[in-house]
Formats: C-alpha cells, structure tokens, sequence
C-alpha cells in the first residue's frame, strides 16, 4: 500500500535529527573525558547515522523521518541521501573516501564496540574514529556537510 | 554499478589484483593479507590491504600506490573500479585490534601456494 510505504514517523522531526546528531558528537566528547573510548567511537556512528537521515529528510523536503528507512546501513542511507554519487567519484584513495570504508566497516562491528570490554579501546583509537569522521579536510561528516 | 556480482568480483578479480600487487612489491606471503566483502545491494566492493610494509608509511600515500595499481590493471573493468571501497593498514595496526582489527564481515582471500611462488 502506497501510504504505509511512505509513512512518517511523527515522533521524530528533521530539527531533532539535526539537532541529535551534534549531540551525539557531543557525548563522544564526554564519553571520551570519562575514558569510555569504545562508547565513544559507537557514538560516532551514530552522528553519522543520523546526520545521513537528516540529510534525506532535507533532499526530500520532509518533515519527519521515514519509517521505511529506520534502518542502519550506512551505505544504503547514503543513496537515499542522494550524496552517493558524490562520494563514489571520488578516487578511492581519497581520504575521504578511505575513511567513509573505514566508517562503513567499522559500523558492522557494532556489536564489539557494545559487547567487548572498555579496554579493548584506547584513546588514541577514538581519536583515530574523530579523525575519519570530523577532520576538516578528510573526515567523512565534514564532506557530506559541505555537499548541496 | 556491480550488484550481486560484487562478491565474485571481489573475490575472483579484485583480491587477486591485490595480491599480484604484493607480490610485485617483492613482499614475503607471509607478510601481507587481502581481505574482501560485498554489499550487493549497493553494489559495493570492499577490499582490505594488510601489509607489515605499512607500519611505517604513510596510510594515504600507501593507498594512494596501491589505487594507482588497481586501475592499471583494472583499466578494462572501470564497472569493478567504480564500486571499490579500499582500505590499506599496518600489520602493527591489526594486531593491536580494537578500532584497527578486520572486521569479521570480511573474508580472507586464501591463495593457492603455487599461486604464490609464481613471479609475474
């Protein structure tokens, strides 16, 4: 049915996912003073997460997120998002490139960064995960940000 | 865009690209591993690079040379070439694990050993 395919989720609107993934970056920050470097990191992907369905809910001029696409594949949300194209012309050895796979990747491992112990991460990995996401020039949200 | 070939791509075209690669490097077998996995939805490669040659160079500059080699050798399949993710990393790295290891979504390329003592 055509109506259920394109229904909103009204609990949520495209402010308090612009809004939420800032805050997400922000608890990677605090995370990350309190030594909790594996929360952190999974924290990141989730700014990127939500920074992609604010981005479809802007290129489809929505208020509201779909319900269709409550769905966690990064790379599936970034055709929705329209920027695939973009990214994928870019040389693969591009830095932002390299870290949107590294990004990708990381986001299947989503289960270690829950289930493993604090220590299995260090501070100079979530660095790294800031690094690949944030950097100026070649983190991955910085990209998709400066993207029409 | 590759689609459900991704996989087969990845497997069959891509990784032993790869390998050749290492192997022109002059680098001992033992020292480098290829890793690959396929998001056929999206029409996706992703490929992993693991070499010990790594821990002391540059990670863009490593990925810039091995890049530089997969479209001369890929130069006839630009479909392939367009749907590479790459990623290139130290040895040193991957065995610190944590944010650095393979992701188990990855499978192994396992060369054939006569494969691999072959020069090209």
């Amino acid at each position: 049915m055509a109506g259920e395919f394109a229904k909103f989720n009204k609990e949520i609107t495209r402010a308090d996912l612009d809004q939420a993934w800032r805050d997400r970056l922000d608890d990677a920050t605090t995370l990350d003073v309190g030594g909790r470097h594996g929360t952190a990191i999974a924290y990141r992907l989730y700014a990127l997460e939500i920074y992609l369905k604010h981005r479809i809910c802007l290129r489809l001029d929505i208020p509201h997120p779909l319900k269709k696409l409550e769905i966690h594949d990064l790379e599936s949300l970034l055709v929705f998002s329209g920027l695939s194209a973009a990214l994928y012309s870019l040389p693969a050895s591009h830095p932002v490139a390299l870290n949107w796979t590294r990004l990708t990747d990381l986001s299947t491992r989503l289960n270690d960064l829950r289930y493993m112990p604090a220590l299995t991460w260090t501070a100079a990995q979530s660095a790294d995960s800031a690094r690949w996401l944030e950097h100026p020039t070649e983190g991955v949200l910085s990209w998709l940000a400066k993207q029409p | 865009m590759v689609g459900e070939t991704a996989l087969t791509a990845a497997r069959f075209l891509v990784a032993p690209t790869l390998d050749r690669f290492g192997h022109a490097r002059g680098w001992d077998p033992s020292s480098y591993s290829i890793h690959y996995r396929a998001n056929p939805d999206v029409g996706r490669i992703h490929v992993l690079l693991v070499a010990d040659a790594f821990d002391d160079q540059d990670e863009y500059q490593a990925a810039n040379e091995v890049w530089d080699y997969l479209q001369r050798e890929l130069r006839e399949e630009p479909e392939i070439l367009k749907s590479i993710n790459l990623d290139v990393r130290g040895g040193k790295k991957v065995d610190e694990g944590g944010l650095y290891a393979v992701a188990p979504s990855y499978h192994k390329y396992w060369r054939l050993p006569q494969f691999s003592s072959e020069k090209h």
